[in-house]
Formats: C-alpha cells, structure tokens, sequence
C-alpha cells in the first residue's frame, strides 16, 4: 500500500509551510462564509441576518480550523514541538534551576551506569567470553567439612562414569613468582588440564593455547 | 414537510464530495455545499464547516486537487477538482454503497 505513506509525506511537509497554509485556511473560510451572507441578502434577509446565518449553518468556525489543523499536519509531532519549545523557554528563564537539573541528571546518570557496569561484570556476565557459562559446573572434593584438592584417580572415576558431563577440565588457582631482568612480580595463575582452553572456548588473542594430545 | 433532518451517515461525506465534483466539475466548498444541499432536497443536515477537513483529507489521499480561483461573483475561492484516482474511488464507494443498501432492505424485508 503506498497510499499511506504518500499521506504521511504531505502530512510531514504541511508542517514546514505551516503559516502559509494557515492564511490559506482563513483566505478560504473567510470567502466561504461572504458568499453564504451574499447568497442570503439576495434571498431578502437584512444585513446582519444575512451573516449569522451565514455563522450558524457554517457551525463552528474555530472548531473546524482546530479539526481542519489535526487533518492538515502530525498533531502529535506538533504539540511534542511545542511543549519542548515550551520546556526550552523555561530553562532559559531560570538558568540557576537549569544548571542544578543538568548536574543532578549527570550525577544521576553517571552513578547508575558505573554501579550498573559493575554489577553486570560481576553478577550478571563475570566471564563475558566464556561460552556456555550456563552449563559450567564446579565439582571440588571434600575431607570430612573441608575442602580439598581433587585427586588424580578421583577425576578418572568421574571422567569415566559422568554421563552428563560433556568435557571435563581442571583448574587449580595458585600463583608464581614472575621474573623479568632485575624485576619480579606475583601473579596469579592456574594449574589447567590440557582442554581447558577448548572446554570453555577460549583462544589466546596471540600465540597458542596447548597443543592436543 | 419533513419533521426532522438526518445527519450525514459517517463516511458518506466523502461519496457525497465526490460525487457533486463528478456531475459538477470544480467548485470552491460553499458550491459543494449548496449543491449536497440542494440535491438531497434539504434533507441533509451538514455543518457545511465538517466538508473543509473532509476536503483535505481526499486531497491527501490524491483523490482531489485544489488551486484558488475566482467565483462567479468575483471572489478569491479554492476550488477542487476530481483526480483520475478520484474518479476510481468514486465507482468502488458507489458501487459498496450499492450492494449495502440492497443488503440492508434485503434484511429489513425478511425480518
């Protein structure tokens, strides 16, 4: 259907010409209603008479410009124009309110972002690159109420009689003292199995991860 | 005499609108009015101030155009035309008017 959208078009260009389609408006309603009173004085009615009536079987003549200005143009595009030009004006005649709005937005604004920022970093997507984090599982071993590593041969039974287990990787976080020259660093790190890299399905930006077995 | 004018049905302003610029060639709006007048025999209630965005809005749709003129009494008046599209809407409304009408006496006939 074009049709509408031709509509829309004039509808949109009707608000750029708007004070000379205004004086258009009233040229025309103007002529329309001197040829009714003509029209009534020569059918024998008194000047004055002439012309109410002329008004009365016209009906309303604000009303059908306001009828007329809704058809003519966007109305809502309009009056959102108007009431920011409006909400502008005002801003303009109060610049200390003006300059406290502006700044409790921005701190508004700024303090919901960072805090924002943060809390999807840290509860809602801690490891953006990860793929499938739905799925990851941490399994840990237990002494009695503690925690304790996992042992070789308990991975094996796992590895062997998980049947829901798709891969299975293991991590151990600890750190290593890094040397560079005269400088040296703790950093952290973790002790990984050889899949690691490919079970949570990420890659080295550079170089290689480990080579398959 | 009749005791009471019927108002114009909704959505029939445009067919009356049309269908005076077919038989009538361009007019300015008070001529379209007069003649919708005339025709239904004074029958019709019309604010003849309704016709001005109903005009607009079938210009918009392409089915009229307009351009200022000079009435016969030697004033400045718009006057509108019928369009080809117009003229095809025209047929298509007179011809749903057609069947609905038949379709409502139909139905008061029967019942």
């Amino acid at each position: 259907m074009r049709q509408p959208l031709v509509m829309f078009l004039r509808r949109l260009a009707a608000l750029f010409r708007r004070r000379r389609l205004e004086d258009d408006l009233d040229e025309e309603l103007r002529s329309h209603l001197e040829m009714a009173a003509e029209l009534n004085l020569r059918k024998g009615m008194a000047a004055e008479d002439a012309r109410r009536e002329a008004l009365r079987s016209f009906g309303g003549v604000e009303q059908t410009k306001e009828n007329y200005r809704d058809q003519r143009g966007l109305p809502m595009v309009e009056t959102t124009l108007q009431d920011l030009r409006f909400g502008l004006r005002m801003l303009r005649r109060s610049p200390g309110f003006t300059v406290l709005a502006i700044l409790s937005l921005t701190f508004g604004i700024g303090a919901n972002a960072a805090v924002f920022s943060w809390v999807e970093g840290i509860l809602l997507r801690p490891y953006p690159r990860v793929f499938h984090q739905e799925r990851l599982v941490a399994l840990s071993g237990t002494v009695r109420d503690d925690r304790d590593e996992t042992s070789w041969p308990d991975l094996l039974d796992v590895q062997r009689s998980c049947t829901l287990c798709e891969t299975l990787f293991v991590s151990n976080i600890t750190g290593a003292t890094l040397g560079i020259g005269e400088r040296a660093q703790i950093m952290n790190g973790s002790i990984v199995s050889a899949n690691y890299f490919d079970a949570i399905g990420v890659h080295p930006m550079f170089g290689r991860g480990f080579a398959p077995v | 005499m009749p005791t009471s004018k019927n108002e114009v049905l909704q959505g029939t302003l445009d067919l009356l609108v049309l269908n005076t610029l077919d038989s009538m060639g361009p007019l300015h709006g008070f001529g379209i009015a007069l003649r919708i007048q005339q025709v239904s025999k004074d029958l019709l209630q019309l604010n003849q101030g309704t016709l001005y965005p109903a005009l607009l809005r079938l210009e918009q749709r392409g089915w009229l155009t307009s351009k200022w003129g000079v009435s016969e009494n030697n004033r400045k008046a718009k006057y509108y035309g019928l369009t080809r599209s117009g003229r095809k809407q025209l047929a298509e409304e007179a011809e749903s008017w057609g069947r609905m009408s038949v379709m409502i006496n139909r139905v008061l006939r029967t019942s």
